[in-house]
Formats: C-alpha cells, sequence, structure tokens
C-alpha cells in the first residue's frame, strides 16, 4: 500500500496493513528548510535572482505541496538586504482566477484548509513572530468574492514556534536567520520531519557538504520544486517509509525469488 | 512566549499503560501516559459547543469516540476522530484529555504523538468544526465539516500546573 498524506492517517495505514503482513509506503509531507547562505548575495546577478525565485517557491500551488519550502533560513550577513528583495519579490505575486494564465496564485482547496491556514496565521502572531508580509484572507471581489484566498504571507519568527515546526499547507513561509554553517544545519535538522530542503550558495563544497548533512530525502541545491523522472523521492523521519519516482520504487511491489538450482546428480554425501 | 529549552525526552511523564483487550480500562484508572489533569484544574483542550453537538451526533452512530491529533501533509495538523479504540495508541502517544462532553457518558479522549506534543505542549488547543471535506478517515468527513483546532499559548498560571 501505498498512502500520501498526513501523520495520523499513515499510523492507521500501518496499523491495517499489519494485520494483512502487507508492506506499506508512506509520504507524510514535511517541513522543509530554504538555505540561503551569505554568498548568495556575492553578487547581482541572474543567480541572485534565481535564489529570490527560490525563496518564493513557498507560494506555489498556494503552499499546498508536501515539500512546500515553509522554513527560510537565512545567514546574518546578507539577512536584511536578502530579505528585504524577497519580500518585494512576494509583493509582486499575483493572485487571481487560477484559469488567469496571469494568475501566479489562486485559491486555497477547500473551506477547512483556508480555516487551518487562518489558525496558524493566529498562532503564529501570539507566539511572537512578526508578519513582514501579507497575513490575512484576500477577498479579491466580483465573481472571485468569497474564494479561498490567502495573502502569501512571510513570518519572521523563532523555529521552536509551532508555525515553523507545522506543515500549515498555505502560502506562508517562517523566516529565520543563522550564524554559520553548523547553526544552519542544526535548525534545518530540528524538525519532525525530513522529505524535502534546499541549499543556496556559489560555494561547491558549502553545498555538497549541506546536502550531506541535512536530513532529508530530497535537497535541491540551488533550485527548487524540480521533480524530474527518476529522482528518488520520499521522507525522512516522520515525512514517511520508502521512496517514489525512481526505478527503486517498483521493489516495493515486487519480491526477491531465490531459486537454488543444483546441476549435480549425485548425493551430497552426508547420510 | 516561547516554550524555553525543550524538555527532555525522559522528562517525568506521567505514564501510559497498555490497554487492555478492546481498551476498557479499569473504572477510575488513568492511562499512565497522560498529560491530562484533573477535570478542576486548568485544561490542555476545549470543545467548541458546535463541536460538541457534532460529537453527540457522531457517538450515536459509531459509539465511544477518541481524536488523534495529526501532523504533515495535507489533512495534517487536524484532529482525527475515530471510534474509540479504532487507532492504536502506544508508548509514543500522550493523552492530553478526557473531554466531557455533555449527553455522553464516555469522555472523549485526545491523543497526540509525544515528539509533536514536545512541540505544542505550551498552547492550549480548542477542537471548532468548520465546513469542509477531510481527506483522511476521520468520522465526520461524510457530514461536510471537518474538526479543526484553534490554538492560543497557554497563560503563566495554566503552564505552571499543566508543565511543570
Amino acid at each position: 500500500m501505498a498512502f500520501t498524506g498526513e501523520t495520523t492517517t499513515g499510523r492507521l495505514i500501518m496499523q491495517y496493513a499489519s494485520e494483512h503482513i502487507k508492506p506499506v509506503t508512506l509520504e507524510l509531507g514535511g517541513k522543509s528548510p530554504n538555505i540561503f547562505f551569505d554568498d548568495v548575495s556575492g553578487a547581482r546577478d541572474d543567480f541572485y535572482d534565481k535564489a529570490l525565485e527560490g525563496f518564493a517557491m513557498f507560494a506555489l500551488n498556494q503552499g499546498e505541496v508536501c515539500t512546500c519550502p515553509s522554513r527560510a533560513l537565512i545567514q546574518r550577513g546578507h539577512y536584511g538586504d536578502f530579505l528585504a528583495d524577497a519580500i518585494a519579490r512576494t509583493e509582486r505575486m499575483v493572485q487571481g482566477n487560477p484559469l488567469d494564465t496571469g494568475t501566479m496564485v489562486g485559491a486555497q482547496a477547500s473551506n477547512d484548509q483556508l480555516e487551518k491556514i487562518l489558525s496558524y496565521l493566529e498562532i503564529g502572531q501570539t507566539e511572537g513572530a512578526k508578519i513582514l508580509i501579507g497575513g490575512e484572507r484576500l477577498d479579491l471581489g466580483g465573481e472571485l468574492s468569497g474564494g479561498y484566498y490567502v495573502q502569501p504571507t512571510i513570518f519572521e519568527g523563532d523555529n521552536r514556534m509551532r508555525i515553523f515546526q507545522e506543515e500549515i499547507f498555505g502560502p506562508v513561509v517562517a523566516v529565520t536567520r543563522f550564524e554559520d554553517y553548523a547553526d544552519a544545519i542544526s535548525i534545518a535538522n530540528d524538525t519532525l520531519y525530513g522529505l524535502g530542503a534546499a541549499v543556496w550558495t556559489r560555494d561547491g563544497t558549502t553545498a555538497y557538504r549541506a546536502g550531506r548533512a541535512i536530513q532529508a530525502g530530497r535537497v535541491w541545491t540551488n533550485c527548487y520544486h524540480l521533480y524530474p523522472a527518476h529522482a528518488a523521492f520520499g521522507g525522512y523521519k516522520s515525512s514517511g517509509i520508502g521512496r517514489e519516482n525512481h526505478k527503486m520504487m517498483l521493489e516495493h511491489y515486487q519480491q526477491t525469488k531465490n531459486l537454488l538450482v543444483s546441476y549435480s546428480a549425485k548425493a551430497m554425501g552426508f547420510f | 512566549m516561547l516554550p524555553g529549552t525543550r524538555p527532555e525526552r525522559n522528562e517525568p511523564e506521567p505514564e501510559w499503560s497498555e490497554p487492555e483487550p478492546g481498551r476498557s480500562e479499569p473504572e477510575g484508572s488513568e492511562p499512565e501516559r497522560s498529560a491530562a489533569r484533573p477535570a478542576t484544574g486548568p485544561a490542555r483542550v476545549a470543545v467548541t459547543e458546535a463541536a460538541a453537538e457534532l460529537l453527540r451526533a457522531l457517538s450515536a452512530k459509531h459509539g465511544p469516540l477518541m481524536f488523534h491529533q495529526s501532523g504533515g501533509c495535507c489533512d495534517g495538523s487536524s484532529p482525527m476522530c475515530y471510534p474509540d479504540g479504532e487507532f492504536r495508541v502506544g508508548t509514543s502517544d500522550v493523552l492530553l484529555a478526557r473531554l466531557a462532553i455533555e449527553g455522553l457518558a464516555e469522555p472523549v479522549t485526545f491523543w497526540m504523538g509525544g515528539e509533536q506534543f514536545e512541540r505544542w505542549r505550551h498552547t492550549h488547543l480548542t477542537v471548532d468544526v468548520v465546513p469542509g471535506r477531510g481527506g483522511g478517515f476521520s468520522l465526520e468527513a461524510p457530514e461536510g465539516v471537518r474538526f479543526l483546532i484553534r490554538s492560543r499559548l497557554l497563560t503563566d498560571a495554566e503552564d505552571a500546573v499543566l508543565n511543570h
């Protein structure tokens, strides 16, 4: 059985599967860190522009993606400038009818999803996180009035807050700063989940070391939200069991059989 | 207010005992791994009147009920409501509350995974209900409504009783 969803239902499915001794694979979401090292801001070039787009990926599909980069970790040296540019990028997001090709961010999938996101906007603020942009439901008026629209929202806070620890499944990113490489990895891994992650840096060694150190099944390096065929996909920790999309996925559905064949007509000679 | 330094895993948590077959606990016994407190003190979990009404309707159809708070993707971070005992709780789970619902003979238990609880324990939860369509097996889904958690920080007084 393969299940994509959340932890309680995942456990329930494992429980049912255990009654029949059936294997399961689970993909239960995450709280994916998007890490921006100081050297990203080493130049105002195409790469810098790409990194800002990478930050803004939290709003892709209204944030309703298991791998939503819902935590942004920005190094102290360029924190203020990079974040200001990221806010400006977020301001330019166009919300509207999802069938309009000019729309970047549409409506949430359901009313309960909308209500849940709004409840997180509330608890985030009561925990002391600061809203840098957005933070409210949006009414676009006209025929879209009453639609389940949420403003793309950037929170600034601390990784211990619930908005840093739970998958909100909306266009909401929680931002915090880090000092150095060790601090970045420590914050990135301080989560129950481990599905996606990203590292942004101009330094190949930093990129490689971080990719190895982050406990997540997919670490995008200087990119985000790419899903090519045959790239193994799945989670560490509470994000689940098993890998999909790669050929190894087939192993979850196959048996290994050992045919042990003797070519000898002679008895073994033991008895 | 932040939860401060995260408590050690071996922090003395009121314990939890293996449920009896069918989870019929002896009269008056508390599950051991419980973070619930007597009804007279502050509670971790409350229920709105609308949610209580729905619980009464669900209980009439399904009998005694339980909640397990989910985490993760999609319908995650929502409370899942099941017939009591349908979801197997174990040593990794914490009992946050036995919700006394007017009109129901049995309290509705409210559970959460222990690791998740460590990251939620500084907040007070209210079970509410909104129009919606859940994607899991939670019992209210066919009714076109969805249980929802609303949160606030525990007050210092509540925190002193519940977390220390």
